[in-house]
């Protein structure tokens, strides 16, 4: 029950919070609301069970990807001056276009009313994480280790390539 | 509770990012809106799939947005610095 | 069925279709004039053994189960519709097969003299033998659709070597002239056959092959297409073919061109084979034939006309050629008209003793031009007996057998046949028919009085033909003498087993009147080719004269009234409207413009900006959601 009622509130909340961005000009204070739905995020995964990664959430997209951000909000003094730049059409178009992906997918999810959750609280599965990540997806688990490998050199290429050209 | 709540969150969630990227056109906006959506997908399959294999896979969803956040904006700041601009309006080096 | 397969049969098709390949393919480089000549003729002699030997095997089953068959594989499955590529050897076949090779081999040989030193040799060779074998599929096919196949390639080896000589334009329009004309009739032929195989699937006989046409063709007896009987119009369709292809009138014109071609291709393809193909189908689809008396009719008449008439135009032509070719129209006529009378048989054996003697007087003379140095003209010639006394013996032995002379081939075969027409055409037709016996003594009499006998018109350098030339024209010249005799009890019979031989109580008087008009038309050739009587006669039928001389204006009235509109609608709607307009300027010109266009509006949507394209993209994805749920 009370689980619930938090999955409700902390879905609402990182909604308001990625609907407030929409409007925010600061980018500094825009990266603000994006930290605050991503913590509702990490909530809800510790509402669902998933201690583990409502942890990663945290300190991941919360940490290192925000931290990221803000450095290259603060490096980048053109992210300062930027003006809502789409003119109107394309604003409304892009609007339409959200919306309708939006009511489809919730006309294509109606069948899921009918799937029930299990409820409750439960132990923390990471030996179950795991068992999955170094049995069933080991190759793609693998793959990710090269994944991440190329875009370290390849930010690296760039930051070079930045200095070598003035 | 049943499922759908949950993918009405995460739906909303995706369709507001989607929204946000779509109408800032602001580079490092747009990126923003951009780890948002894939967060929005990944509360979905964190709630809906099947479970340990689900947040497994959940767990390398985070490591590709980590991936893509940062040769992202690698990429903006070197932009940012060729063109002295991140409205991703006045970049058109791609002009046919 | 399995009892009469005969896998020998594809051994008799194979040897030509060789020997044109290798001349063709290697011929001049490889094998040279010599090796080439020897080569086809070869493969031609091969061929006629093997044709022999399958006859002896033939005679020996039993008379009524003369029928060898070699299926070589399904050409052809669709539904219930399936035609096999197989071949079959029955007494029609067999006779038509043992001319056709003995014939070609004969021609072969003497090519092998005539054509020295010719450019083309090879190439020459090549033709006329890829020419046997389409012949021999024809002959041998066994179902209406194999022949067709060999139908087709007759023709096109018809056009190949009228027009051998292509350099020089008339001679290459002339092959153009018979490809064209011939294309007309074959259009009557494919709509005819597909008219059967049609209406034979619907009446729930789709088989194709001829025994088992022979046996379901009476289904169509009743059954009516655009208000005629459907045998009656499917007839008259395959006959039309048969005009283009036999040169029978209206669609003769094209045969006397064709003597552009050198004279052994005349001899062979344009008076022995092909032009027979008409009057081999008819013989070979009798039973079609037997079912529709109107077509029969019709078939009758036309021959006559094309008989009677061509044997006219024959009386005053001057080139040599010209003469033969329109006596093999005549001829042709009385085959069609012993056909129409529904006497198949006689018209094959008028077929096998013209094939001996048109070729042989082909051969000669192709002799004489040979011996000329290229002239045609016969009032040119003369006294030509002395240079050539060979060629002159040989020429007058097919002149007897041509005329009619008793004892000699063309007697019983044309005799047979204007006995038969009698009974069954009346006395009218026959009338004709035996005045166009006159009139062929008579034009063949003048071509040898004016070439060989009289006096010399200054050439003394005629010479005569080579060994390799006399010798199959005399073999000919023995066929040409003897054939008729030896044949004629024999191959009817060998052709039709069941029918009986009717004694006609008339024969005796009818053949004396005929004999007559034959002996009759030598007597007045050798009178009226005196120069004095000539250019009386010339004179005090001054307008007859220019309206046969020429030939009735047939090729200006069809200059003027087909060939003409044809090729206005031709220049002025198919090229300016079509081709210059649809074609080129709407599709080609239209197709880059096209492109163009569209590439000039795409470029816009190509702007290079990141923003709009994950608009595009966001769209198409909403627009797909929406579509798909």
């Amino acid at each position: 029950m009370i689980l619930t009622a938090a999955i409700y509130i902390l879905g609402a909340g990182a909604a308001l919070a990625t609907l407030l961005m929409l409007f925010q000009r600061n980018p500094v204070k825009a990266a603000m609301l994006m930290l605050a739905a991503l913590l509702c995020t990490a909530g809800i995964y510790l509402a669902l069970s998933a201690q583990l990664l409502a942890a990663l959430q945290v300190i991941v997209y919360a940490g290192a990807i925000m931290t990221l951000f803000i450095v290259a909000v603060t490096v980048t003094p053109q992210a300062w001056r930027d003006r809502p730049a789409p003119g109107r059409i394309s604003r409304v178009l892009g609007l339409a276009a959200a919306a309708v992906i939006l009511i489809e997918l919730m006309k294509v999810s109606a069948g899921l009313k009918l799937v029930a959750l299990g409820a409750g609280f439960t132990e923390t599965g990471t030996l179950g994480i795991a068992k999955q990540l170094f049995g069933r997806f080991f190759f793609q688990f693998e793959l990710l280790g090269l994944v991440i490998l190329a875009s370290i050199v390849a930010a690296a290429a760039l930051a070079l390539k930045r200095r070598t050209n003035p | 509770m049943n499922a759908y709540p949950l993918a009405a969150i995460s739906f909303l969630l995706f369709a507001l990012a989607a929204a946000g990227f779509l109408t800032c056109g602001s580079l490092v906006r747009m990126l923003m809106f951009l780890e948002l959506m894939l967060n929005a997908a990944n509360i979905a399959m964190v709630a809906l799939g099947p479970q340990p294999a689900s947040q497994a896979y959940a767990l390398m969803l985070f490591a590709v947005a980590a991936a893509e956040a940062g040769v992202g904006l690698a990429l903006i700041i070197a932009l940012a610095s060729t063109f002295r601009t991140l409205e991703a309006e006045n970049i058109k080096e791609l002009k046919g | 069925m399995d009892a009469n397969f005969y896998p020998l049969l594809k051994w008799i098709l194979l040897p030509p279709l060789a020997g044109f390949l290798v001349n063709g393919l290697a011929g001049k480089k490889l094998l040279g004039e010599k090796a080439g000549g020897l080569l086809g003729s070869a493969a031609i002699l091969v061929s006629f053994v093997f044709a022999a030997r399958a006859f002896s095997d033939l005679l020996s089953l039993p008379v009524d189960h003369r029928l060898l068959r070699d299926t070589l594989y399904t050409w052809i499955s669709a539904g219930n519709f399936a035609a096999d590529a197989a071949f079959r050897f029955d007494p029609l076949s067999a006779v038509m097969a043992l001319i056709v090779t003995g014939v070609s081999l004969l021609i072969h040989i003497y090519s092998t003299g005539y054509m020295k030193g010719d450019a083309g040799y090879n190439r020459y060779f090549a033709y006329l033998n890829l020419f046997v074998f389409f012949m021999l599929v024809l002959v041998l096919a066994d179902n209406p659709l194999v022949m067709f196949v060999g139908w087709e390639g007759v023709g096109l080896c018809s056009y190949l070597l009228i027009g051998f000589w292509y350099e020089d334009p008339e001679k290459a329009s002339a092959g153009k002239k018979a490809f064209i004309t011939n294309r007309v009739g074959d259009a009557g032929f494919l709509v005819g056959l597909m008219l059967l195989f049609s209406l034979l699937a619907a009446a729930g006989a789709p088989a194709l092959d001829f025994a088992a046409l022979e046996q379901n063709a009476p289904l169509l007896a009743h059954t009516a297409v655009l208000g005629m009987a459907a045998p009656t119009l499917i007839a008259l369709l395959l006959f039309f073919g048969a005009t283009g292809k036999s040169a029978q009138f209206p669609l003769y014109v094209w045969l006397p061109d064709a003597m552009a071609g050198p004279t052994p291709v005349s001899a062979l393809i344009h008076a022995a084979t092909m032009v027979t193909a008409g009057v081999y189908m008819l013989a070979r689809l009798h039973f079609l034939y037997e079912l529709a008396p109107g077509a029969l009719e019709v078939v009758m008449l036309t021959g006559c006309f094309t008989a009677f008439f061509a044997a006219v135009i024959g009386l005053l032509q001057k080139d040599i050629k010209k003469v033969l070719a329109y006596s093999t129209v005549s001829q042709l006529g009385y085959m069609f008209m012993a056909a129409g009378a529904g006497a198949f048989s006689a018209s094959v054996f008028h077929l096998a003793t013209h094939a001996f003697f048109k070729a042989l007087l082909f051969l000669g003379a192709g002799s004489v031009i040979h011996g000329m140095s290229g002239e045609q003209d016969m009032f040119r010639m003369g006294g030509l007996r002395r240079q050539m006394p060979y060629t002159f013996l040989l020429m007058a032995a097919g002149w007897l057998a041509i005329a009619g002379v008793p004892g000699l081939s063309g007697f019983y075969s044309k005799d047979l046949i204007l006995e038969k027409v009698f009974e069954s055409g009346g006395p009218w037709v026959w009338g004709f028919g035996v005045l166009t016996a006159a009139l062929t003594a008579f034009y063949t009499t003048r071509l040898l009085v004016l070439t060989f006998l009289r006096q010399p018109h200054g050439h003394e350098h005629a010479h005569e033909a080579p060994l390799s030339m006399t010798l199959p024209m005399a073999v000919l010249a023995v066929l040409a003498l003897a054939g008729g005799f030896l044949l004629k009890d024999r191959l009817p019979v060998f052709l039709e087993p069941a029918a009986r031989a009717a004694e006609n109580p008339l024969g005796a008087r009818l053949m004396l009147i005929s004999v007559t008009a034959g002996l009759a038309g030598i007597a007045a050739a050798f009178l009226l080719t005196l120069p004095g009587a000539a250019a009386f006669l010339k004179n005090a039928l001054a307008p007859a004269h220019a309206l046969i001389y020429n030939k009735f204006y047939v090729d200006e009235i069809y200059g003027l009234l087909l060939i003409k509109p044809l090729k206005a609608a031709a220049g002025r709607v198919l090229f300016t409207l079509v081709d210059a307009g649809l074609i080129d300027g709407v599709m080609v010109n239209g197709a880059a413009r096209a492109c163009y266009g569209a590439g000039r509006g795409l470029r816009r949507l190509q702007n290079g900006r990141l923003d709009r394209y994950a608009l595009v993209f966001a769209l198409g994805v909403a627009a797909m959601l929406y579509w798909i749920i």
